[in-house]
């Protein structure tokens, strides 16, 4: 503020006005839409993965097999009377169905992160959001296998989901037919 | 209008990477420092609707992109931008080749914490309102804190010129604040 002339009241409050505003959102997306086609700015190059249609084939039937996999070791256990394994409450169906339910939950909320942060368009938050996703991912398929170790085709459930990298080679998108 | 040493090193840096890679995200860095003042310089300068004065922003920071390699540092880099932000605010005005009296019910959405809602649009009305060559001394001086000798510069006008333009605006937003209306239009 200067002071090189009397302020009366009006003035000191002009002076005392925000000089920052806040810009609309989409004032940004248009400013470096127009830079870009001016060549000014480069689109950043992704460094994610590409959920291709095969991979998202892979996923999805990693999804199936977890989800169908809970629930006929739900209805299994609890039609059983003494199941054998490393449950310590074999009686408990419910409290087992529940954690079945959730693990399924968890797992689609996990895929439909996946797909949404990798067709992201912000780098931090692709992956950020790609490593929660993968994350909550593994959780699920590890819950489920532990549930059920000695299940040959939930054994390879994990290495399924550990798919890799960006660079590294893509999975081959075989079908599988899961029989319970 | 200076910077720190520090934010003035960052602001190399990054246009530097603006034009050696054209980096995206450096240019959003910079966006985000140097928007919202510069918004709420050409707002006021211009007097017009949001849209208009987000369109200016967006030609100024094409422009001020465009003409990035000949920038020197010769002064900080918010200072320049609003340089270009103002010459093309004024390029507007004579476009619009008016001296108007703006209405509009939400004039401006920042919130000045020493004044009442109500006081506050009265206030940006009225500035709002001024003939336009007022209204650019006064939000200069008063509002971003400009010295005379730099608005003369900016203006191209003698010091004693933006000194007698800021104390007829004064006068002025005095009498409309009081609640008469000043319609008085200068050459």
């Amino acid at each position: 503020m200067n002071h090189d002339e009397q302020m009366p009241g009006e003035i000191e409050a002009v002076a005392g006005l925000p000089k920052e505003l806040e810009p609309s959102a989409g004032l940004e997306h248009r400013v470096v839409g127009a830079l870009m086609e001016c060549g000014i700015l480069r689109q950043r190059r992704r460094t994610v993965i590409e959920l291709t249609h095969l991979r998202l084939a892979g996923v999805a039937a990693v999804g199936l097999v977890l989800i169908m996999g809970g629930f006929a070791l739900g209805l299994l256990l609890g039609a059983r009377s003494s199941p054998g394994g490393p449950i310590e409450h074999p009686a408990d169906g419910f409290a087992l169905a529940a954690t079945v339910q959730g693990t399924g939950s968890d797992y689609l909320a996990a895929l439909e992160n996946l797909t949404y942060y990798s067709n992201a368009l912000e780098e931090d938050e692709v992956i950020q959001g790609r490593e929660v996703a993968l994350a909550t991912l593994i959780s699920a398929a590890s819950a489920i296998t532990q549930l059920m170790p000695r299940d040959d085709v939930l054994r390879q459930v994990l290495p399924m989901i550990l798919l890799p990298d960006a660079g590294g080679t893509p999975i081959t998108g075989e079908l599988r037919t899961v029989r319970f | 209008m200076g910077t720190a040493p520090g934010i003035d090193a960052e602001d190399r840096r990054l246009v530097s990477l603006i034009l050696r890679k054209g980096d995206e995200r450096a240019f959003r860095q910079l966006y985000r420092q140097y928007t919202p003042r510069l918004l709420g310089f050409v707002t006021r300068l211009l007097a017009g609707t949001d849209s208009e004065a987000e369109d200016v922003v967006q030609e100024t920071w094409i422009r001020a992109c465009k003409g990035l390699h000949r920038f020197r540092w010769d002064s900080a880099f918010g200072t320049w931008l609003q340089g270009i932000g103002f010459n093309l605010v004024r390029e507007q005005l004579r476009q619009w080749d008016r001296f108007r009296l703006v209405q509009t019910d939400d004039p401006l959405n920042a919130v000045s914490p020493d004044l009442p809602a109500e006081d506050r649009i009265d206030l940006e009305r009225s500035i709002q309102m001024l003939p336009d060559n007022q209204r650019v001394v006064l939000v200069l001086h008063d509002i971003q804190g400009m010295k005379h000798r730099e608005i003369a510069e900016l203006l191209g006008i003698p010091i004693g010129t933006s000194k007698s333009h800021l104390s007829r605006s004064r006068h002025t937003l005095g009498r409309m604040l009081s609640g008469v209306m000043e319609t008085e239009h200068e050459p």
